[in-house]
């Protein structure tokens, strides 16, 4: 069993990287845009409304409190497929500084982060709707 | 080839059968229509929201369950089977003592949608049951064996996105189920507790296995257990789990990590 970043100041440093994992997940929600247009927006229906989706697309993040501190990414993709990502400004309390280089290696290496369903919890037919319309208003 | 994209709304969700076909448009179409059609009747069979459903009639103590559908009885029977595969964690039995097999319901339902387009011949797609995936043996597209997990909040609300993105192919698994708080708030109950409250250690629990109504069941069962069920679901075979804490840290089963997507 590994309990990913169940950590405490006093980490074990074998379970560090989790940190980066954490940290990571939580600001993959920045890209997680694209992924979650291209299942709530499907492929066929995406040409009309955004224009040229291969053109690469820069979006810098709001800066988002985490755990261990605060981050803010900026994410170049295309087509929905993460080119890079950069971090315009980032703090981690005292301990944790290390995890950031592993916390942009944990979204790059996640950054086939195209697919083709959603798992979550079991939502309404009208928050599935809202979540499609708000979708669609982004890629505009 | 016949590319589909279907998308139902059934039981207060929405259920979406998405892949590729070498049947023309037309019966293609018709093939889908009666999968639909099978989760349509499942809802009128089991809905608790229908005060006419034969569910709804057992519920007010109307009716026996040999008076339901042979269907009630079957889930019932599978309901028993599941509480002590589970170890009493999933239970159909609500704090108010009545029968709500819901948790297994849309899974129940969608499996056989499933295997109803199988037999037809359509054998490359995905089926997505409200938040529950299921993916068919022979997925041609590499993308449809990627799910991408939502974070634990709603879908629709401003900060919806992923979690992170599993990879499916190439492993035994073929269906992913996440229970959580994010779109219905608290809904399971935790059948061992006092007053069957749950225990709100958890935020999110998201299961794979080969199965749909095993991935569902156990993220149910999970979700209701706690944090211990990261141990419990570490001990069982052939399903692998990922759990977001209440405060947000993620735990996850030996195996899991092998599944994010590269």
């Amino acid at each position: 069993m590994r309990n990913f970043n169940q950590l405490t100041p006093a980490a074990k440093p074998t379970n560090k990287k989790w940190v980066g994992g954490i940290a990571a997940l939580s600001v993959l929600s920045i890209a997680g845009g694209f992924g979650v247009n291209a299942i709530l927006n499907p492929a066929t229906n995406t040409a009309g409304v955004s224009g040229d989706v291969n053109a690469p697309q820069t979006v810098t993040g709001d800066l988002i409190d985490y755990r261990y501190g605060s981050v803010q990414l900026e994410i170049t993709a295309t087509a929905g497929k993460i080119d890079s990502i950069k971090e315009v400004q980032a703090s981690a309390s005292q301990g944790y500084e290390a995890a950031f280089p592993l916390l942009n290696d944990a979204a790059i290496a996640a950054q086939s982060t195209d697919f083709a369903n959603l798992s979550g919890a079991t939502y309404s037919s009208e928050a599935y709707k809202e979540a499609l319309v708000s979708s669609l208003s982004k890629l505009k | 080839m016949t590319a589909f994209d279907h998308t139902e709304l059934c039981m207060g969700t929405v259920f979406r059968f998405a892949g590729r076909t070498d049947f023309g448009e037309v019966e293609t179409g018709v093939f889908i229509e009666q999968a639909c059609e099978i989760l349509h009747e499942a809802d009128r069979t089991f809905s608790l929201y229908k005060p006419e459903s034969p569910l709804s009639q057992l519920s007010r103590g109307e009716i026996s369950v040999a008076q339901c559908p042979p269907v009630v009885g079957e889930i019932w029977d599978d309901c028993e089977a599941w509480e002590k595969t589970t170890d009493g964690w999933f239970s159909p039995f609500t704090p108010q003592h009545t029968f709500d097999p819901s948790g297994i319901v849309k899974t129940w339902a969608a499996k056989r949608a499933a295997e109803h387009l199988l037999a037809q011949g359509v054998t490359d797609f995905t089926l997505n049951a409200g938040g529950d995936v299921w993916l068919s043996d022979e997925l041609s597209v590499a993308r449809d064996w990627r799910i991408g997990i939502s974070k634990t909040v709603s879908i629709a609300s401003a900060e919806a996105g992923i979690l992170t993105v599993i990879d499916l192919a190439g492993t035994d698994f073929r269906a992913m189920a996440t229970s959580g708080v994010a779109e219905r708030g608290e809904h399971i109950w935790n059948p061992k507790a006092a007053g069957k409250t749950a225990a709100n250690e958890l935020l999110q629990v998201s299961v794979v296995a080969r199965d749909l109504v095993t991935a569902d069941i156990w993220a149910t069962a999970a979700f209701a257990e706690g944090k211990r069920a990261v141990a419990h679901l570490n001990s069982v075979e052939g399903i692998e789990a990922l759990f977001v804490l209440a405060n947000g840290d993620l735990a996850a089963t030996d195996g899991f990590a092998a599944l994010f997507a590269k």
